[in-house]
């Protein structure tokens, strides 16, 4: 049963009015953008994920696979998405889970998380993720989920910052985090050590492709221009289809357990031994 | 707590390893297996296993001591280097009589201790004091940091030259550490001796140190003194078991069945 074609621009969650937490456009034909509004820094909690990430990306799936021809062999129209933090600020992109929350579900990883994850992973078209503030551990996985990242040239960090909180990442995310950083060192400062990478660090270790000068509204403008050098390899349907084929960890991992082990389990399990 | 300085194996009066605790956050081995540090059985079974066992036992037992966080353990690290008392060789790898013709080194022998030091939960750091060849250039990629000699000293794997084939554990330890494909082929296919200068240009050795072994165990105190800090939280090890799962899941060791006189002998040898 066909769904009713989206109109844009619309609010997230669906029918709120004021204070939405994210908005979803579609600027130019080619273009889509989802603007996360998630409180001072866009916590990725439950709700954004259920009820804002995945039927925005819906919308911008439905409309854009619409696009294509009737004819045999049709080809679809170029297009890209660019996710960005609230652009009436400039300090966050995203701060990451609200972890204390997330570990609380035996499902959040598996049922919640990942799958918006894997989602971006292996979306159809070209997916731009828009940096326009601190990018900090969940934060940092949703920007690597996509497939390229333009970040602020100003004072903003990214960062796997779960080492300096003790929290094991998932087998899902470590296999996100090895497809997208394949360099051991830059893993290591990253993953082991927790580094801060400011926007030159970033760049200059691959884990972005792009500094921006200016205010979020010049890094979403850029965003714009990237997103028009990319958009033309969506039109033959395989874009999502090659991800799933370069990077098959992630998607094997996806539903496996949390966690492979926490350290009070790691510590019991050792003075066991003794 | 263990009591240092620990010579192993233990009741040897010529010790093959030698584990000091210089101050709270910090342990280092010595190896010491004759004239180029060949690793035997005596010396993995003897010397690098207890020696990771009383590191691990007494950084645990630091769990809740920090006033700090009761959650939290110390910061610490572990340095492993060559004879001290020279400086041309780190290690020269296994004695090829040890491996020929026993199919059980690398799953019973080898790669549990190796697997175990890839994962450990503190950061460790090889000081890289010589000639790192083959399985001992492995065993300096096993850790989480290198620091090498600035001296004449070559790192390489050089089994394509003498023709033995790689095992399963050693492709995934260099897949995981080596940064390129290019520098995966030089290496393995082509045998290459990398001077401890390319190494370090490649993003293979973290520092080079001058001084000989004096200096690069000075240099790898200080690379531990930098990273300590990461072992605070428990998750240092669990998070380098995410980060190179290939070597975990596919290194052979539960492949291998055994034939009824190899359970034998080894059921034997540990009465």
């Amino acid at each position: 049963m066909a769904m009713p074609s989206p109109t844009f621009p619309f609010n997230l969650p669906a029918g709120t009015s004021s204070a939405p937490l994210a908005i979803v456009t579609h600027p130019t034909p080619t273009l889509w953008v989802i603007e996360l509004r998630h409180g001072a820094d866009n916590r990725i909690t439950t709700h954004l994920l259920l009820d804002v990430l995945t039927p925005a990306l819906d919308a911008v799936e439905q409309d854009w696979r619409a696009t294509r021809g009737p004819e045999e062999g049709a080809r679809w129209a170029p297009g890209a998405l660019v996710i960005i933090g609230a652009l009436d600020q400039d300090k966050f992109f995203s701060n990451g889970l609200d972890y204390l929350a997330a570990i609380q579900s035996e499902i959040f990883f598996p049922r919640i998380f990942h799958p918006v994850l894997t989602r971006l992973m292996s979306f159809p078209i070209p997916t731009i993720a828009a940096l326009n503030g601190h990018t900090f551990a969940g934060g940092m996985l949703l920007a690597l989920s996509c497939d390229y990242r333009v970040m602020t040239s100003g004072k903003a960090w990214c960062s796997m910052n779960e080492i300096h909180f003790g929290a094991p990442i998932t087998a899902c995310t470590a296999e996100i985090l090895r497809a997208k950083i394949r360099s051991p060192n830059v893993l290591r400062a990253c993953i082991l050590e927790g580094r801060r990478f400011t926007p030159q660090d970033a760049l200059a270790n691959g884990l972005v492709d792009e500094i921006v000068d200016g205010k979020s509204a010049d890094i979403l403008h850029k965003a714009g221009e990237f997103a028009r050098r990319v958009e033309g390899c969506a039109v033959t349907g395989v874009w999502g289809i090659m991800k799933k084929s370069i990077y098959p960890r992630v998607f094997e991992t996806a539903t496996e357990f949390a966690h492979r082990m926490t350290p009070n389990e790691q510590q019991a399990i050792f003075q066991a031994k003794l | 707590m263990a009591s240092y300085p620990l010579t192993l194996p233990a009741g040897e009066s010529s010790p093959l390893g030698i584990l000091t605790h210089p101050n709270p956050a910090l342990w280092i081995l010595e190896l010491r297996n004759g004239v180029d540090n060949r690793l035997t059985q005596p010396l993995l079974v003897g010397v690098l296993k207890p020696a990771l066992d009383a590191v691990e036992t007494d950084w645990r037992a630091t769990r809740g001591r920090s006033s700090n966080n009761p959650n939290e353990w110390a910061p610490a690290a572990l340095i492993i280097t060559g004879k001290l008392d020279q400086d041309k060789f780190f290690s020269n790898g296994f004695e090829f009589a040890n491996i020929k013709g026993d199919r059980l080194w690398f799953p019973h022998t080898f790669d549990p201790i190796a697997l175990r030091l890839m994962s450990f939960p503190i950061p460790t750091i090889a000081a890289i004091n010589g000639h790192a060849f083959a399985a001992g250039f492995v065993l300096s990629l096993l850790c989480d940091y290198r620091v090498m000699t600035s001296g004449k000293a070559w790192c390489s794997m050089n089994e394509v030259l003498f023709g033995a084939p790689l095992p399963v554990s050693f492709v995934h330890i260099l897949k995981s550490k080596l940064p390129s494909p290019a520098v995966l082929r030089a290496c393995t296919l082509e045998g290459k001796r990398f001077t401890a200068q390319e190494a370090h240009a490649l993003g293979i050795v973290d520092e080079l140190a001058d001084g000989g072994s004096a200096g690069v165990l000075s240099k790898a105190e200080e690379v531990a003194k930098r990273v300590a800090g990461l072992a605070k939280t428990g998750v240092w090890g669990i998070m380098k078991k995410s980060i190179y799962p290939d070597v975990f899941e596919k290194s052979a060791g539960h492949a291998q069945p055994l034939y009824p006189p190899e359970e034998d002998a080894l059921f034997r040898s540990k009465l």
